[in-house]
């Protein structure tokens, strides 16, 4: 930590989820899910710390006749995200 | 090692874990290691009707891959310093990248 | 099994095996219930399923059956020799074997004879003789003289026979019992006395006779009692030969066998050492390694029984022992001690650095900061400032383990330098070779092509672009100017940290390089600020500072920044802030509308949040700064910002009560001059003035129920400088507010009810009055 040079531009994709840091995100997990939320710590294998966060898991129906998606959401004030679930992130505006 | 150190603040806190395979399981949390891996105490799955497996366990050692979420406390995270360990651990891999 | 008249019908026909046993009944098995009826067909016919390709089996090509099944031409006799031809061979290996026994041993014992013995047997005559078919004891270690084979079966061989019958059988060694030995020895001894073959015959008792006989000397002593004695003497007497003759035998077995011998613990010579009782062991004399005993042979016999025995105990442990040295000792040698210290210097230097604080401060931040934090937490509100102190004083604290650590560090360096500073040829050229030979590292690697990158003007660009959009304020940019600021600010945090690792004062150097340090941090951190970039009014681009100051992590970072800027640049702070006070997002969305009665809640938090973070960090420079300061910003609040709208919202006004209660503190304590006073009062006059006919509108709307003591305070500052004129515009105003106020206290829960009386107090104490005056 040292280096007098800090104004890094930004060089690989994950600078960028840095500068969404305390910033609300859009994260997509395998398995059809989804979370929005405050974006409190990240590192390289993407593992995540949200805050105040929402996801939403979409099922679908195995109905032949009804071939509807619902969906299942849940809160959780903080959560800790392992990485190797996340297939993207995003920065998001407050909605 | 950033997640490590922030998982040791958390010892002796109740989580809650939610595996891959969608169990949910609340505990105390005991242990980390470097990989992850959790140790919970006087564990109690949620929903158990569900899930009767563990029914007799009191402890449990969970492999850090199979864990997706752990719901936290919100009261035990200071995200301003969790996001300054966050900024210098990136910086730090920044520097290290272009050394 | 018929053929032997055997029953081969089921054992349970037969009744001598249990039916329920199992494996007999559990496989179903057809053919068991047939009961033995050998005389009837056997259920299958040949008849019945010869296929008769037997018969057209074509034999003719087949090419070898003459020689495998004897053909038709040759006669097939009846004698057949089987042992005719092997035998000429046979007796060739034995010669094999005495002659080489020959060569390697003096020739004590002629075997000419053996020559004439073969010659019967060459005539292939079925009962030919054949020689003993007993191991070759040369073989195995042992000696010719004592070897000597039990009479062979056939009793043609009498004691009187002459030497050269038994020439052939002496080559071939066998374990012979104490007495056996003991005849061998003394014949060895005493070769011209009497012929050596009659001793080797007869039963024990027999040979022990002969020996009381040989040596009268022993003559009383009892047969088994003495034998020990006997083997001492005879010691004696064959050591000397016994070595010579077992000597080579044993290099050249112990050249062969080294791992077998090696492996046993007892000397070498499995015929000499199971031949021979445990004493007799010190015939040999050298082990494994080449050394001799302790007590050469020649000592031996001058030692007593006890002090053998002992010394052979002694001879075994130091034998294991030596043997699992060379086990452990196999792989000596794989690493040079270049390689060894290398491998020394760098687990130093992971000792040095798991051990150092400031990598763990490095690697496991938050940890350590949390459990800081946590530790001391209680009443503190400035908590940074608190934790870094406390991190400051645990420097001092730790400084004697430091110094340790840093002086292992240390001399880890000065070897890591001085191996550096070795000179060392980056090349190679011999003499007559065409060319050079490089020398390539793991850290310099050859390279593989030489491209030269343009590192620097790429740099430079990148900046200028974003200097140059900054004003473009795209979203991205301005979280990288954020983050760039955090960068700095994380690395002056961690720069003053060390100064609490710095030695005491009296080493004036390094605290002079580490204010230098710190200064061109700060001024870093002040760069990436974007304070000094110009204000430029016909652009309709935010000013930077004032653009990043919009996000939640700014405001906060900007206590944390303030503790490290001197009073220059806290003062350009401010005045940035107050120039754009209307662009504020948290006075330009802290406007309520014409009809809502409450602000969105993000823009709540926003606006906690800044008077939580960066109001305290202004308001505690302000109550420093002389009077002048505050004259100029509210001047400047006057000339260019929308004030009326300012005093519409919770942080303008806040500003304003900032301001004004300053000057009247400062008023208050006599020491402003004239002049200031006197300026400070045309600024008073020109803001209330401004703010007059607009004072409700201060207020947020829903009456009694929002908190509004914010507005209270507002106006008792400024109705502390005001005059007595002033004073009545100011009441006629508020009137009504402060009515409602004193209902609302009365008829309001307890709690609440105080509240609103003591906000309404601030005012009418600062107007000189008391809401108890209102009843």
């Amino acid at each position: 930590m040292s280096d007098a040079d800090d104004s890094n531009p930004i060089q690989e994709p994950l600078d960028l989820v840095r500068l969404s840091l305390d910033e609300h995100v859009f994260v997509k997990l395998r398995g059809d899910r989804e979370l929005r939320g405050r974006l409190h710590a990240y590192d390289s294998h993407c593992n995540l710390v949200l805050g105040e966060v929402e996801e939403t898991i979409y099922v679908v129906n195995d109905d032949e006749d009804d071939d509807s998606v619902k969906t299942i959401k849940n809160n959780s004030e903080m959560l800790f995200v392992r990485g190797d679930s996340v297939v993207l992130i995003s920065p998001q505006s407050q909605s | 090692m950033l997640f490590f150190s922030f998982f040791k603040t958390l010892v002796d806190h109740e989580v809650t874990i939610e595996l891959k395979n969608d169990l949910l399981i609340r505990g105390t949390l005991k242990s980390v290691d470097q990989f992850l891996n959790i140790k919970l105490d006087e564990i109690h799955v949620v929903d158990e009707a569900r899930y009767p497996h563990l029914s007799a366990v009191k402890s449990v050692f969970i492999r850090g891959s199979v864990v997706r979420y752990v719901h936290l406390p919100a009261n035990a995270v200071d995200t301003a310093l969790l996001e300054d360990a966050t900024r210098r651990e990136a910086s730090n891999a920044a520097a290290a990248r272009t050394r | 099994m018929s053929f032997f008249g055997f029953d081969t019908g089921p054992l349970r026909d037969r009744g001598q095996h249990p039916a329920t046993a199992p494996g007999f009944s559990q496989i179903p098995d057809h053919f068991a219930s047939r009961p033995n009826d050998d005389d009837d067909d056997d259920g299958i016919d040949f008849e019945d399923t010869y296929d008769g390709l037997g018969d057209a089996l074509d034999e003719k090509d087949d090419a070898f059956n003459d020689e495998t099944f004897g053909g038709g031409d040759d006669k097939i006799g009846k004698d057949f020799d089987f042992h005719g031809q092997t035998a000429k061979v046979a007796d060739a290996m034995d010669e094999e074997h005495e002659v080489f026994n020959r060569s390697a041993r003096k020739p004590s014992v002629v075997h000419s004879a053996s020559t004439q013995q073969q010659q019967p047997s060459r005539q292939a005559l079925p009962p030919a003789h054949v020689p003993a078919l007993r191991p070759d004891m040369s073989l195995w270690g042992g000696t010719t003289i004592s070897s000597t084979p039990p009479p062979p079966p056939a009793a043609e061989i009498h004691r009187e026979q002459t030497p050269s019958a038994r020439a052939p059988t002496q080559n071939v060694k066998k374990y012979m019992s104490l007495d056996e030995v003991e005849a061998e020895i003394l014949m060895s001894q005493k070769p011209l006395v009497m012929a050596p073959q009659p001793v080797f015959q007869g039963p024990p008792p027999q040979q022990v006779h002969q020996y009381i006989h040989q040596q009268p000397d022993f003559h009383q002593i009892p047969q088994h009692g003495g034998f020990s004695m006997q083997m001492q003497n005879m010691l004696r007497g064959s050591q000397q030969q016994q070595q010579h003759m077992q000597a080579p035998q044993m290099i050249h077995q112990q050249q062969q066998h080294p791992d077998h011998l090696r492996g046993i613990p007892t000397p070498v010579g499995p015929a000499g050492g199971a031949r021979l009782p445990p004493h007799e062991q010190l015939q040999e004399p050298r082990n494994v390694y080449g050394m001799a005993p302790h007590a050469p042979a020649s000592q031996l016999q001058n030692m007593s029984e006890i002090e053998r025995t002992r010394f052979l105990e002694d001879e075994r442990k130091r034998l294991k022992r030596n043997h699992k040295i060379a086990q452990l000792a196999r792989y000596n040698g794989l690493m040079t001690p270049n390689d060894k210290n290398f491998i020394t210097r760098i687990q130093l230097q992971q000792l040095v650095s798991i051990n150092n604080a400031d990598d763990a401060a490095n690697e496991d931040f938050y940890y350590i900061v949390h459990s800081a934090i946590r530790a001391r937490a209680n009443p503190t509100q400035p908590l940074n400032q608190f934790a870094q102190t406390y991190l400051y004083r645990q420097g001092r604290g730790n400084r004697r383990q430091d110094n340790h650590l840093h002086r292992m560090e240390q001399q880890v360096q000065r070897a890591v330098a001085a191996a550096k500073a070795r000179p060392k040829a980056s090349q190679l050229v011999l003499e007559g070779s065409l060319g050079k030979i490089s020398f390539s590292n793991v850290k310099t690697p050859r390279p593989m092509l030489n491209i030269k990158k343009n590192e620097t003007g790429v740099g430079e660009q990148v900046r200028k672009t974003q200097r140059s959009t900054i004003s473009g304020a795209g979203k991205k940019t301005l979280l990288l100017t954020i983050e760039n600021v955090y960068n700095a600010l994380l690395n002056l945090e961690c720069h003053e940290r060390d100064r609490g690792k710095l030695p005491p004062p009296p080493e004036t150097n390094i605290h002079t390089e580490w204010e230098a340090k710190r200064q061109l941090l700060v001024s870093k951190l002040w760069q990436e600020l974007k304070i000094m970039s110009p204000i430029d009014p016909s652009s309709n681009q935010t000013h930077p500072f004032i653009a990043i100051l919009s996000y939640t992590k700014m405001k906060r970072a900007i206590q944390r920044i303030f503790r490290h800027l001197d009073e220059e640049q806290r003062v350009t702070v401010l005045t940035m802030i107050v120039v754009h006070l209307d662009i504020l997002d948290v006075v330009k969305n802290g406007v309520y509308q014409p009809h809502e009665t409450t602000l969105p809640s993000a823009t709540r938090e926003e606006i906690d949040l800044f008077a939580s973070t960066v109001l305290p960090s202004l308001i505690s420079y302000v109550y420093e700064a002389p009077l002048r300061i505050v004259i100029g910003l509210l001047g400047i609040l006057l000339e260019r910002v929308d004030v009326v709208l300012v005093s519409k919202t919770k942080i303008g006004l806040a500003f304003l009560t900032m301001f004004s209660s300053r000057a009247e503190i400062v008023k208050q304590s006599g020491k402003a001059n004239e002049n200031e006073l006197a300026q400070w009062q045309a600024m008073y006059d020109r803001l209330f003035e401004t703010l007059q006919g607009h004072w409700m509108g201060c207020f947020p709307p829903n009456g009694m129920a929002v908190d509004d003591v914010y507005v209270w305070q507002f106006l008792a500052s400024v109705a502390v400088g005001a005059s007595m004129p002033q004073q009545q515009m100011l009441v006629g105003a508020v009137k009504d507010r402060v009515m409602e106020n004193v209902m609302a206290s009365k008829t309001l829960p307890a709690e609440i009810g105080t509240q609103k009386s003591a906000n309404v107090n601030l005012f009418m104490r600062a107007i000189g009055l008391d809401v108890e005056l209102l009843g």
